[in-house]
Protein backbone atom coordinates (compact mmCIF):
# COMPACT_ATOMS: atom_id res chain seq x y z
CA UNK A 1 0.00 0.00 0.00
CA UNK A 2 1.18 3.07 -1.03
CA UNK A 3 0.41 6.73 1.60
CA UNK A 4 -0.10 10.18 -0.33
CA UNK A 5 1.48 12.83 1.64
CA UNK A 6 -0.56 13.74 4.63
CA UNK A 7 -2.47 10.54 4.10
CA UNK A 8 -3.01 8.78 7.33
CA UNK A 9 -2.02 5.07 7.57
CA UNK A 10 -5.03 2.26 8.37
CA UNK A 11 -5.69 2.00 12.38
CA UNK A 12 -3.74 -0.51 13.75
CA UNK A 13 -5.95 -1.38 16.23
CA UNK A 14 -8.07 -4.68 14.70
CA UNK A 15 -11.31 -6.48 16.16
CA UNK A 16 -11.87 -9.61 16.94
CA UNK A 17 -15.72 -9.40 16.33
CA UNK A 18 -17.07 -9.10 12.92
CA UNK A 19 -19.52 -6.12 12.77
CA UNK A 20 -21.36 -6.78 9.91
CA UNK A 21 -22.57 -10.00 11.20
CA UNK A 22 -25.57 -11.07 13.02
CA UNK A 23 -26.02 -12.23 16.51
CA UNK A 24 -24.22 -11.46 19.49
CA UNK A 25 -20.43 -11.16 19.42
CA UNK A 26 -17.85 -10.02 22.41
CA UNK A 27 -14.75 -9.64 21.54
CA UNK A 28 -11.62 -6.93 21.60
CA UNK A 29 -10.35 -3.95 20.01
CA UNK A 30 -6.68 -5.09 19.48
CA UNK A 31 -3.89 -2.38 19.56
CA UNK A 32 -0.70 -4.00 19.56
CA UNK A 33 2.04 -2.36 22.06
CA UNK A 34 5.57 -3.62 23.51
CA UNK A 35 6.59 -2.91 26.64
CA UNK A 36 9.26 -4.10 29.54
CA UNK A 37 6.39 -6.47 30.16
CA UNK A 38 5.19 -7.75 26.89
CA UNK A 39 7.64 -7.53 24.42
CA UNK A 40 4.56 -8.83 21.57
CA UNK A 41 1.89 -7.39 23.42
CA UNK A 42 -2.02 -5.53 23.02
CA UNK A 43 -3.87 -3.56 24.82
CA UNK A 44 -7.76 -5.67 24.86
CA UNK A 45 -10.47 -3.43 24.66
CA UNK A 46 -13.62 -5.43 25.36
CA UNK A 47 -16.15 -4.46 22.83
CA UNK A 48 -19.99 -6.45 22.31
CA UNK A 49 -22.01 -6.27 19.22
CA UNK A 50 -24.95 -6.80 18.92
CA UNK A 51 -27.33 -6.87 15.14
CA UNK A 52 -30.56 -8.05 13.99
CA UNK A 53 -30.92 -7.48 10.61
CA UNK A 54 -31.49 -3.75 8.97
CA UNK A 55 -31.80 -0.84 11.06
CA UNK A 56 -29.60 1.76 12.90
CA UNK A 57 -26.75 1.18 14.48
CA UNK A 58 -26.09 2.55 18.28
CA UNK A 59 -22.88 3.47 19.86
CA UNK A 60 -22.35 3.13 23.44
CA UNK A 61 -19.88 3.91 25.43
CA UNK A 62 -18.52 4.09 28.70
CA UNK A 63 -15.07 4.58 30.47
CA UNK A 64 -13.92 7.55 28.63
CA UNK A 65 -13.00 8.42 31.51
CA UNK A 66 -11.55 5.52 33.56
CA UNK A 67 -12.98 6.40 37.21
CA UNK A 68 -16.55 7.04 36.08
CA UNK A 69 -18.68 4.59 37.27
CA UNK A 70 -22.09 4.37 35.86
CA UNK A 71 -21.27 4.14 32.13
CA UNK A 72 -18.76 1.31 33.01
CA UNK A 73 -21.19 -0.69 34.90
CA UNK A 74 -24.52 -0.14 33.21
CA UNK A 75 -22.40 -0.74 29.68
CA UNK A 76 -20.53 -4.31 30.89
CA UNK A 77 -24.28 -5.09 32.38
CA UNK A 78 -25.98 -4.80 29.13
CA UNK A 79 -23.46 -6.66 27.20
CA UNK A 80 -24.03 -9.67 29.19
CA UNK A 81 -28.31 -9.44 28.97
CA UNK A 82 -28.77 -7.88 25.38
CA UNK A 83 -30.28 -10.28 22.82
CA UNK A 84 -30.43 -10.05 19.37
CA UNK A 85 -34.05 -10.55 18.93
CA UNK A 86 -34.59 -7.27 21.00
CA UNK A 87 -32.68 -5.66 18.49
CA UNK A 88 -33.66 -4.08 15.33
CA UNK A 89 -30.29 -3.10 13.52
CA UNK A 90 -26.98 -2.76 15.70
CA UNK A 91 -25.66 -2.19 19.00
CA UNK A 92 -22.04 -1.77 19.96
CA UNK A 93 -20.97 -1.74 23.02
CA UNK A 94 -17.46 -0.58 24.58
CA UNK A 95 -17.92 0.10 28.33
CA UNK A 96 -14.15 0.48 28.57
CA UNK A 97 -13.21 2.91 26.07
CA UNK A 98 -10.25 3.82 27.57
CA UNK A 99 -9.58 0.29 29.35
CA UNK A 100 -5.54 0.91 30.77
CA UNK A 101 -7.07 4.04 32.78
CA UNK A 102 -10.09 1.56 33.74
CA UNK A 103 -7.81 -1.18 34.83
CA UNK A 104 -5.72 1.89 36.88
CA UNK A 105 -9.28 3.33 38.45
CA UNK A 106 -7.79 6.93 37.24
CA UNK A 107 -9.52 9.55 34.83
CA UNK A 108 -6.26 9.21 32.66
CA UNK A 109 -4.07 5.92 31.06
CA UNK A 110 -1.20 4.88 33.22
CA UNK A 111 0.29 4.08 30.05
CA UNK A 112 1.08 7.83 28.73
CA UNK A 113 -0.98 9.94 30.84
CA UNK A 114 -3.55 10.50 27.67
CA UNK A 115 -6.96 11.96 28.59
CA UNK A 116 -9.19 10.21 25.95
CA UNK A 117 -11.50 12.77 26.35
CA UNK A 118 -8.62 15.29 24.64
CA UNK A 119 -7.39 13.11 22.55
CA UNK A 120 -9.61 13.32 19.28
CA UNK A 121 -9.52 12.92 16.79
CA UNK A 122 -5.89 11.14 17.51
CA UNK A 123 -3.31 9.85 15.22
CA UNK A 124 -2.65 6.20 14.38
CA UNK A 125 1.12 7.00 14.97
CA UNK A 126 0.02 8.78 18.69
CA UNK A 127 0.66 7.47 21.94
CA UNK A 128 -1.49 4.49 22.79
CA UNK A 129 -4.49 7.13 24.03
CA UNK A 130 -4.19 8.84 20.55
CA UNK A 131 -4.28 5.77 18.85
CA UNK A 132 -7.53 4.80 20.97
CA UNK A 133 -8.83 7.92 19.70
CA UNK A 134 -8.07 7.74 16.12
CA UNK A 135 -10.05 4.16 15.71
CA UNK A 136 -13.18 5.47 17.08
CA UNK A 137 -13.10 8.68 14.80
CA UNK A 138 -12.10 6.24 12.07
CA UNK A 139 -13.69 3.04 12.12
CA UNK A 140 -16.55 2.81 14.78
CA UNK A 141 -18.35 6.39 14.81
CA UNK A 142 -18.58 6.13 10.39
CA UNK A 143 -20.53 2.89 11.15
CA UNK A 144 -22.51 4.62 13.72
CA UNK A 145 -25.95 6.58 13.14
CA UNK A 146 -26.30 7.39 17.07
CA UNK A 147 -23.85 8.03 20.07
CA UNK A 148 -24.26 7.90 23.51
CA UNK A 149 -20.98 8.50 25.62
CA UNK A 150 -21.57 7.79 29.60
CA UNK A 151 -19.63 10.21 31.72
CA UNK A 152 -19.77 10.98 35.21
CA UNK A 153 -17.52 13.56 37.39
CA UNK A 154 -14.90 11.44 38.03
CA UNK A 155 -13.08 10.99 41.08
CA UNK A 156 -12.52 15.52 41.83
CA UNK A 157 -16.27 15.99 40.57
CA UNK A 158 -19.84 15.56 42.13
CA UNK A 159 -22.52 16.82 39.05
CA UNK A 160 -25.70 16.49 38.81
CA UNK A 161 -27.55 13.87 36.27
CA UNK A 162 -28.45 14.45 33.10
CA UNK A 163 -28.39 14.16 29.87
CA UNK A 164 -26.67 16.72 27.14
CA UNK A 165 -26.55 17.98 23.61
CA UNK A 166 -24.33 21.35 21.94
CA UNK A 167 -25.38 23.94 20.17
CA UNK A 168 -24.33 23.18 16.95
CA UNK A 169 -24.14 24.64 13.44
CA UNK A 170 -26.66 22.23 11.56
CA UNK A 171 -29.72 22.56 13.67
CA UNK A 172 -31.56 19.41 12.33
CA UNK A 173 -28.33 17.15 13.86
CA UNK A 174 -28.83 19.71 17.20
CA UNK A 175 -32.67 18.93 17.11
CA UNK A 176 -32.33 15.16 16.93
CA UNK A 177 -29.08 15.00 19.70
CA UNK A 178 -31.36 17.77 21.95
CA UNK A 179 -34.69 15.05 21.81
CA UNK A 180 -32.29 11.96 22.71
CA UNK A 181 -30.76 13.76 25.21
CA UNK A 182 -34.24 14.56 26.71
CA UNK A 183 -35.46 11.06 26.13
CA UNK A 184 -32.25 9.62 28.09
CA UNK A 185 -34.61 10.20 30.91
CA UNK A 186 -32.35 11.91 33.31
CA UNK A 187 -33.84 14.09 36.06
CA UNK A 188 -32.16 16.67 34.13
CA UNK A 189 -31.67 17.93 30.75
CA UNK A 190 -28.82 20.33 29.02
CA UNK A 191 -27.78 22.07 26.68
CA UNK A 192 -23.54 21.98 27.60
CA UNK A 193 -20.93 24.52 27.10
CA UNK A 194 -17.59 23.11 27.42
CA UNK A 195 -14.00 24.23 27.99
CA UNK A 196 -12.48 23.48 24.70
CA UNK A 197 -14.56 21.49 22.76
CA UNK A 198 -12.32 20.95 20.03
CA UNK A 199 -10.34 17.40 20.68
CA UNK A 200 -13.26 15.90 22.58
CA UNK A 201 -14.99 12.46 21.08
CA UNK A 202 -18.33 14.84 21.46
CA UNK A 203 -17.56 16.52 18.91
CA UNK A 204 -15.43 14.06 16.56
CA UNK A 205 -18.86 12.81 16.25
CA UNK A 206 -20.94 15.81 15.91
CA UNK A 207 -18.57 16.70 12.53
CA UNK A 208 -19.22 13.54 10.91
CA UNK A 209 -22.77 14.47 11.78
CA UNK A 210 -24.09 12.08 13.76
CA UNK A 211 -26.26 12.46 16.57
CA UNK A 212 -24.43 12.31 19.85
CA UNK A 213 -25.81 12.12 23.69
CA UNK A 214 -23.05 12.74 26.77
CA UNK A 215 -24.77 12.31 30.15
CA UNK A 216 -23.37 13.27 34.03
CA UNK A 217 -24.24 11.23 36.38
CA UNK A 218 -22.66 11.69 39.31
CA UNK A 219 -19.31 11.30 39.98
CA UNK A 220 -16.40 11.19 43.30
CA UNK A 221 -14.91 7.77 42.13
CA UNK A 222 -18.19 5.67 42.64
CA UNK A 223 -21.37 5.35 41.88
CA UNK A 224 -24.84 5.04 43.99
CA UNK A 225 -27.62 3.23 43.66
CA UNK A 226 -29.89 6.00 42.05
CA UNK A 227 -27.04 6.71 39.91
CA UNK A 228 -26.91 2.99 38.51
CA UNK A 229 -30.64 3.16 38.05
CA UNK A 230 -30.65 6.57 36.25
CA UNK A 231 -27.93 4.94 33.87
CA UNK A 232 -29.43 1.68 32.76
CA UNK A 233 -33.30 3.43 32.43
CA UNK A 234 -31.31 6.02 30.61
CA UNK A 235 -29.39 3.62 27.91
CA UNK A 236 -32.60 1.69 26.90
CA UNK A 237 -34.46 4.67 27.00
CA UNK A 238 -31.96 5.79 24.32
CA UNK A 239 -32.14 2.62 22.43
CA UNK A 240 -35.96 3.00 22.52
CA UNK A 241 -35.84 6.50 21.12
CA UNK A 242 -33.78 5.71 18.10
CA UNK A 243 -35.85 2.70 17.47
CA UNK A 244 -33.26 0.17 18.04
CA UNK A 245 -35.51 -1.80 20.72
CA UNK A 246 -38.89 -1.70 21.30
CA UNK A 247 -40.55 -0.45 24.26
CA UNK A 248 -41.63 3.17 25.43
CA UNK A 249 -39.25 5.72 27.24
CA UNK A 250 -39.58 6.10 31.28
CA UNK A 251 -39.46 9.34 32.31
CA UNK A 252 -38.27 10.55 35.86
CA UNK A 253 -41.61 10.65 38.30
CA UNK A 254 -41.16 14.03 39.27
CA UNK A 255 -40.61 15.36 35.85
CA UNK A 256 -37.99 16.75 34.39
CA UNK A 257 -35.72 20.01 34.87
CA UNK A 258 -34.24 21.70 31.53
CA UNK A 259 -30.89 23.33 32.04
CA UNK A 260 -28.68 25.65 30.04
CA UNK A 261 -24.96 26.73 30.20
CA UNK A 262 -24.50 29.93 27.90
CA UNK A 263 -21.18 30.70 28.52
CA UNK A 264 -17.80 30.70 30.93
CA UNK A 265 -19.45 32.51 33.53
CA UNK A 266 -20.84 29.44 34.71
CA UNK A 267 -17.27 28.09 35.61
CA UNK A 268 -16.29 29.07 39.06
CA UNK A 269 -12.61 28.34 38.90
CA UNK A 270 -10.10 28.48 42.19
CA UNK A 271 -7.39 31.57 42.03
CA UNK A 272 -5.81 30.04 45.51
CA UNK A 273 -4.73 26.63 46.58
CA UNK A 274 -6.60 25.44 49.83
CA UNK A 275 -9.15 23.70 51.58
CA UNK A 276 -12.57 24.57 49.80
CA UNK A 277 -15.98 24.96 51.94
CA UNK A 278 -19.10 24.88 49.80
CA UNK A 279 -21.61 26.84 51.05
CA UNK A 280 -24.65 24.61 48.44
CA UNK A 281 -25.03 21.47 47.94
CA UNK A 282 -26.15 20.19 44.05
CA UNK A 283 -29.37 21.32 42.70
CA UNK A 284 -29.48 24.28 45.22
CA UNK A 285 -30.77 27.89 43.90
CA UNK A 286 -28.16 30.37 43.77
CA UNK A 287 -28.11 34.44 43.06
CA UNK A 288 -25.61 36.22 41.41
CA UNK A 289 -23.05 37.93 43.92
CA UNK A 290 -23.79 35.07 46.37
CA UNK A 291 -20.98 33.66 47.87
CA UNK A 292 -21.01 30.19 47.32
CA UNK A 293 -17.58 29.10 48.64
CA UNK A 294 -14.88 30.18 50.89
CA UNK A 295 -10.94 28.93 50.21
CA UNK A 296 -9.23 28.59 53.31
CA UNK A 297 -6.26 29.43 52.07
CA UNK B 1 -3.69 25.53 55.74
CA UNK B 2 -0.50 27.17 56.31
CA UNK B 3 -0.80 29.59 58.69
CA UNK B 4 -4.00 30.17 60.77
CA UNK B 5 -5.31 33.83 61.74
CA UNK B 6 -5.69 34.21 58.03
CA UNK B 7 -9.49 34.88 56.81
CA UNK B 8 -10.89 32.62 53.99
CA UNK B 9 -11.34 34.23 50.36
CA UNK B 10 -14.98 34.41 49.50
CA UNK B 11 -16.31 32.58 46.03
CA UNK B 12 -19.18 34.52 44.41
CA UNK B 13 -21.52 33.14 41.68
CA UNK B 14 -21.42 35.27 38.76
CA UNK B 15 -24.76 34.42 37.43
CA UNK B 16 -28.10 33.15 39.08
CA UNK B 17 -29.07 29.26 38.19
CA UNK B 18 -28.66 26.28 40.50
CA UNK B 19 -25.44 24.20 41.19
CA UNK B 20 -24.96 21.66 38.58
CA UNK B 21 -21.66 20.80 39.33
CA UNK B 22 -19.45 20.73 42.36
CA UNK B 23 -15.71 19.74 43.33
CA UNK B 24 -15.27 16.28 45.17
CA UNK B 25 -11.91 16.62 47.05
CA UNK B 26 -12.08 19.54 49.84
CA UNK B 27 -8.12 20.01 48.44
CA UNK B 28 -8.44 23.14 45.76
CA UNK B 29 -5.35 24.05 44.01
CA UNK B 30 -5.49 27.01 41.60
CA UNK B 31 -7.19 26.31 38.54
CA UNK B 32 -9.67 23.81 39.52
CA UNK B 33 -13.16 24.15 38.85
CA UNK B 34 -15.07 24.53 42.39
CA UNK B 35 -18.48 24.62 41.26
CA UNK B 36 -20.80 25.16 38.30
CA UNK B 37 -23.57 26.95 38.19
CA UNK B 38 -26.35 26.21 35.11
CA UNK B 39 -29.54 28.00 34.10
CA UNK B 40 -33.34 26.58 35.06
CA UNK B 41 -34.95 27.52 31.59
CA UNK B 42 -38.69 26.55 30.38
CA UNK B 43 -38.04 25.09 27.77
CA UNK B 44 -34.88 24.06 25.49
CA UNK B 45 -35.17 23.72 21.79
CA UNK B 46 -32.53 23.72 19.13
ZN1 LIG C 1 -15.74 11.97 31.75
Amino acid sequence: MTLQPNQLRPSPISATVDFDADGVQHGFLKLPISTDESAWGAVMIPVTVVKNGEGPTALLTGGNHGDEYEGITSLLKLSSTLKAEDVTGRVIIVPCMNTPAVMAGKRTSPMDKGNLNRSFPGDPNGTVTSQIADYFTRVLVPMSDVVLDLHSGGRTLDILPFGASHVLDDKAQQQAALEGAKAFGAPYAMVMFELDAEKLFDTACERQGKVFVATELGGGGTSTPQSIAIAERGVRNFLIHYGLVEGSVEMPEGGQMYLDMPDASCYVQSQHSGVLELLVALGDEVKKGQTIAYATI
Amino acid sequence: MTRSGTAPVAYKAERDGILMARRAPSLINMGDTLAVIADVVERLEA
